[in-house]
């Protein structure tokens, strides 16, 4: 059994420290009640855990421990508001090792559910009690192997607006996982278990720190992995940095901790991602698991009423530090991990990478962007088929700057009288009849200007073409079309637990798409992909559609949504591909057809305009 | 490095060693030719790092050291010149070479050959020799159905495996299937199951010469070697596990229906005019004795509606297709009539000739598009 911390009786706070500690709302879902409770089981020395819910948490939550429990007197104790054994003076706030210090977490919990306490300390002696709405209810000494288990049923049951808040039980689930993964991986001593539904989602035994990141995120993970360990200044920063092939949309899978306590940071992110430099594709950000140590009086948790957040004393120094590191860690690549597809045995291949006298190459190639023609959903950007009309909703600036393109080039059109012109007409006849317009001008490969008659708009070609594409394959998503070309070689999806919740609560979207699949304990074989799909590699693009749910769920209320804006992104023609004069005005006059031409998917602006009156001004011209 | 060389077999043999020459590569020196040349006779070699190729050509004078030469400037050079033999010779310090003919006279920037990346030395380890133009037959049926996506890299290839009863030939992209049974080459299974890039493979259809001439397979670990009178064609193979296509392969299709492939092939092109041009779907509706093709747009709004007599006596039955697949394997059938064997709308239906070549089954297989009702 490990050493038990030394025990200090539970005790109510003086007042002036209780306003000390950020006060506010610790309690938001079923996973902040699990962080709380293994939190507290942490702290009492456990070394394994059981967690069981039910509906996600929002009907049952338990939370086993062996460790230290409590005496009768300190339990009744505990669930008093401002109740601690962790810290009993203003002084001690600076250095607290433990996880919780504030002694709040089971008042509040007890306040918000039907809550059941059940300990027993050393001497065997423990106590059993039952507390509702905040009162207790009843209790009864208990006696039995050392240990805590708490069971908190109905959370919120007395406050439904906050219970109608909670997402489904799939949603909830996700987050209990994704608050077990943090502490998984924290204390690998420690054995974990989830139990959901009857059924056990995981049993991590107690391991070392690299199997217990295997253990949560699959072995095969570990490949891609590497270790850094290094001490500068009095910051300890070990873990591991991924690869290339662990590059993701989005910031998923970046796990960080200060002193054992799992935080967000984005000084610490950015770190990271500068040390990948330009290796790091736009907008993909790579795995990593960190941990963090130094003097606690050099971090300030109490910033953040769940302590998710922390301040540091030297913001500039702790970014350096870091990015050094991870940088090291990187530098230390055996080159078989250079690129994603590897032939490393292949003889004329290396013996070219000998006679470049390479051995400096780039630490991590970047990944490989399939051409656009394997991925374009619902085709590339086609000429188009009719007049653009406007939408009616008003959108000031940029949408006058829109009309008045829109006036010049379909004057332009009547001007060489070709009102009998077929529906599709071929990109040289496109051309012709678009002679007599002013041409548009392609800036840095990446923005399309063009002259109205009151200015300039210019427009951000990426952003565009996904706006054309998400409504496009949106419409597509709606009027269920999703005819589904069958695979000849069905596809396993090996998804991780919580991109397992996500793909389930989008299952019933992925199929209106035309993904078809066959489900058999709790495997996932695709066996369709939508007609309109170029691609051989359908897990990715749905691996991408996750991560874009998981980063846009709070955006994009529809799973249809997050499916499209994912999909949209992806076949999107990127900045600094050249475009004719033909596609751009292609991609004008799609992008005009839109319901809504001037945000992206993702909020992010396609138009700005620029008028007379401002070029006027500046050149001052009056 | 020197030689003289009349300009129409030079430019024959530029012209098949460009199509190696990477169209974008991140090692210049995959640009160039190298030059191996002894009194009468110049070898010549490209590569991509994957395949290799290299010819052999006779010269005359030929002395000197061995030369990289930028394979896209050369071939351009020429080809503009008229028949008359042109010579080659590096300058004096030996970083240009000058190309003459009758008054013509040129010169290009070369380099050492020391950087060209050198093949590997093999050791063979299985043999085989067969008809180059029964090789050539093969891949032309095969190779439209390979995959060209590098993220599954090995249905980029076609997998030769060489079984007791024959080898077996199969391309696929994960939506059709193509399988050749070859019965003249059973029984060579020391070469076991490779899978070869299909761009090594359109080289050997297209740059090998001739057709009597058989070209010899010599096998290498993860290499193979083409080679056939001088010419050599060297690729890596494509590592990885192929698919268990065997298992797809339905026993039990028994909707058959039969018809005139011109005809068909006709009808399926023209419904796809109207299909939509994302997806080419179009409709196969068989009752006895008729087939009916239709395809419609929605988008564009357009619709297309075809009869076909056929002989069939199976299920009433409709499924779908992408007219493109559909298209390109009736393209690559070559006998009068051709064979359908339907299962049902969802599973994969399997297109025969109705007589196959001499010691071969051909076989080819197509994923339907399932409908959303
Ligand atoms: N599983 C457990 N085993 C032993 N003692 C426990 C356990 N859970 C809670 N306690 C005791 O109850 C006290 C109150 O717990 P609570 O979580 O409310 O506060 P805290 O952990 O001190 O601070 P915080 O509010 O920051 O979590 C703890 O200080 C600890 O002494
Ligand atoms: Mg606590």
């Amino acid at each position: 059994m490990a050493d038990l911390p030394v025990r200090r009786p539970v005790r109510l706070l003086p007042a002036a420290l209780i306003h000390k500690i950020a006060a506010g709302e610790v309690i938001e879902r079923p996973a902040s009640v699990v962080k709380e409770l293994v939190e507290n089981s942490l702290d009492a020395g456990a070394t394994r855990v059981d967690v069981v819910v039910e509906a996600g948490g929002k009907n049952f939550i338990q939370v086993e421990d062996d460790g230290c429990g409590m005496a009768p007197d300190d339990a009744r104790l505990s669930v008093e508001a401002h109740a601690t054994s962790k810290l009993a003076s203003l002084e001690e706030l600076d250095t607290v090792l433990t996880l919780g210090f504030r002694g709040e977490a089971l008042a509040t919990i007890a306040a918000v559910s039907r809550f059941e306490l059940r300990t027993v300390p050393a001497s065997g002696e423990g106590l059993h009690l039952w507390i509702a709405d905040g009162r207790l209810q009843d209790e009864a000494p208990t006696t039995g192997e050392r240990g805590t288990r708490i069971m908190v049923r109905n959370l919120f049951f007395s406050t439904p607006a906050r219970r109608k808040f909670l997402s489904s039980t799939r949603g909830e689930l996700r987050h209990v996982l994704i608050t077990l993964r943090r502490m998984g991986l924290a204390h690998p001593q420690v054995a974990f278990r989830l139990v959901s539904e009857g059924q056990e989602l995981f049993h991590w035994q107690p391991a070392s720190g690299q199997v217990r990141v295997g253990q949560v995120f699959g072995e095969h993970l570990l490949e891609h992995l590497l270790p850094m360990d290094q001490e500068i200044q009095g910051l300890r920063m070990r873990g591991w940095v991924g690869t290339v092939n662990t590059f993701r949309r989005g910031g998923g899978d970046q796990h960080l901790f200060i002193n054992g306590r799992p935080i967000v940071s984005r000084l610490v992110n950015h770190a990271v991602m500068a040390a990948y430099g330009h290796t790091l594709p736009r907008e993909q950000s790579p795995f990593f698991v960190l941990f963090l140590e130094c003097d606690p009086r050099r971090v300030d948790v109490n910033v953040h009423p769940a302590k998710r957040e922390v301040r540091f004393d030297d913001e500039q120094g702790l970014h350096a530090l870091v990015q050094r590191a991870v940088e090291h860690a990187l530098s230390q690549a055996p080159v078989a991990s250079l690129s994603p597809r590897q032939t490393p045995e292949d003889p004329l291949a290396l013996a070219m990478e000998r006679d470049e006298g390479a051995g400096r190459l780039l630490p991590f190639a970047p990944a490989p962007t399939p051409p656009s023609r394997q991925d374009s959903f619902l085709g590339p950007v086609q000429a188009p088929r009719d007049l653009p009309f406007l939408p009616q909703e008003k959108g000031g600036m940029a949408r006058e700057g829109l009309r008045e393109y829109l006036a010049s080039a379909h004057a332009a059109r009547e001007r060489f009288g070709d009102d009998a012109a077929p529906a599709v007409v071929s990109l040289e006849e496109e051309e012709r009849r678009r002679d007599g317009e002013p041409g548009l001008f392609q800036l840095h490969r990446t923005y399309i200007m063009a002259q109205t008659a009151s200015g300039l708009i210019i427009v951000d070609q990426h952003v565009a073409h996904e706006r054309i594409l998400y409504e496009r394959c949106l419409r597509a998503l709606r009027s269920m079309r999703g005819n589904s070309q069958r695979l000849l070689f069905p596809q396993p999806l090996e998804l991780g637990e919580e991109d397992r919740l996500i793909f389930e609560e989008l299952l019933e979207a992925f199929m209106q798409m035309g993904f078809t699949m066959e489900m058999s304990q709790g495997d996932v074989l695709l066996t369709g992909i939508p007609a309109e799909l170029r691609t051989v590699h359908p897990e990715g693009l749905i691996q991408d559609v996750l991560d874009q749910f998981r980063i846009e769920a709070g955006l994009l209320p529809e799973p249809g949504q997050a499916l499209a804006a994912s999909v949209a992104c992806k076949a999107a023609i990127k900045a600094g591909q050249p475009l004719n004069q033909v596609e751009m005005r292609t991609l004008l006059d799609e992008l005009f057809a839109c319901e809504q031409p001037f945000t992206c998917p993702h909020g992010r602006p396609v138009v700005v305009t620029l008028g007379l009156g401002e070029l006027n001004r500046r050149f001052d011209r009056s | 490095m020197r030689f003289t060389v009349p300009q129409k077999e030079f430019l024959a043999h530029l012209q098949k060693l460009i199509a190696v020459v990477p169209s974008k590569t991140t090692h210049p020196m995959l640009n160039n030719i190298l030059f191996h040349v002894d009194a009468n006779e110049a070898r010549l070699t490209a590569t991509d790092l994957e395949v290799s190729f290299t010819t052999r050509m006779k010269i005359e004078g030929g002395e000197g050291e061995d030369l990289a030469i930028q394979a896209k400037r050369l071939m351009e050079i020429v080809r503009e010149l008229d028949e008359r033999p042109i010579t080659l010779q590096t300058d004096r310090n030996g970083k240009q070479v000058e190309i003459q003919s009758g008054q013509a006279l040129f010169h290009i920037p070369c380099e050492s050959a020391e950087t060209f990346p050198s093949l590997p030395g093999i050791e063979v380890s299985a043999e085989l020799e067969m008809p180059l133009e029964r090789l050539r037959s093969h891949i032309e049926r095969l190779g439209f159905a390979v995959s060209n996506d590098d993220l599954r890299p090995v249905l980029t290839g076609i997998l030769f495996e060489f079984r007791e009863e024959a080898l077996n030939l199969v391309a696929t992209d994960g939506h059709r299937l193509v399988r050749i049974q070859d019965h003249q080459l059973a029984g060579q299974t020391r070469l076991g199951s490779v899978i070869i890039p299909v761009k090594a493979l359109n080289l050997v259809s297209r740059g090998l010469e001739g057709s009597e001439a058989p070209v010899k397979l010599s096998l290498a670990q993860n290499h193979l070697v083409f080679s056939q009178g001088g010419a050599q064609i060297y690729t890596t193979l494509i590592s990885g596990r192929y698919p268990a296509y065997e298992g797809v392969i339905p026993q039990q299709n028994e909707n058959i229906m039969q018809g005139t492939r011109s005809i068909l092939h006709r009808a399926v092109k023209q419904a796809a005019n109207c299909a939509n041009n994302v997806t080419h779907q179009i409709n196969f509706g068989v009752s006895e004795g008729k087939l009916v093709i239709t395809a419609e747009d929605n988008e564009f709004g357009s619709r297309a509606r075809n009869e076909v007599d056929v002989d069939y006596a199976g299920e009433t039955l409709d499924i779908a297709f992408n007219a493109t697949y559909l298209d390109q394997m009736l393209r690559h059938l070559d006998t009068e009539q051709v064979v359908f064997k339907f299962g049902t709308a969802e599973r994969a239906a399997l297109l025969l000739p109705e007589i196959n070549r001499e010691a071969e089954d051909l076989l080819m297989l197509l994923m339907p598009v399932r409908l959303m009702r």
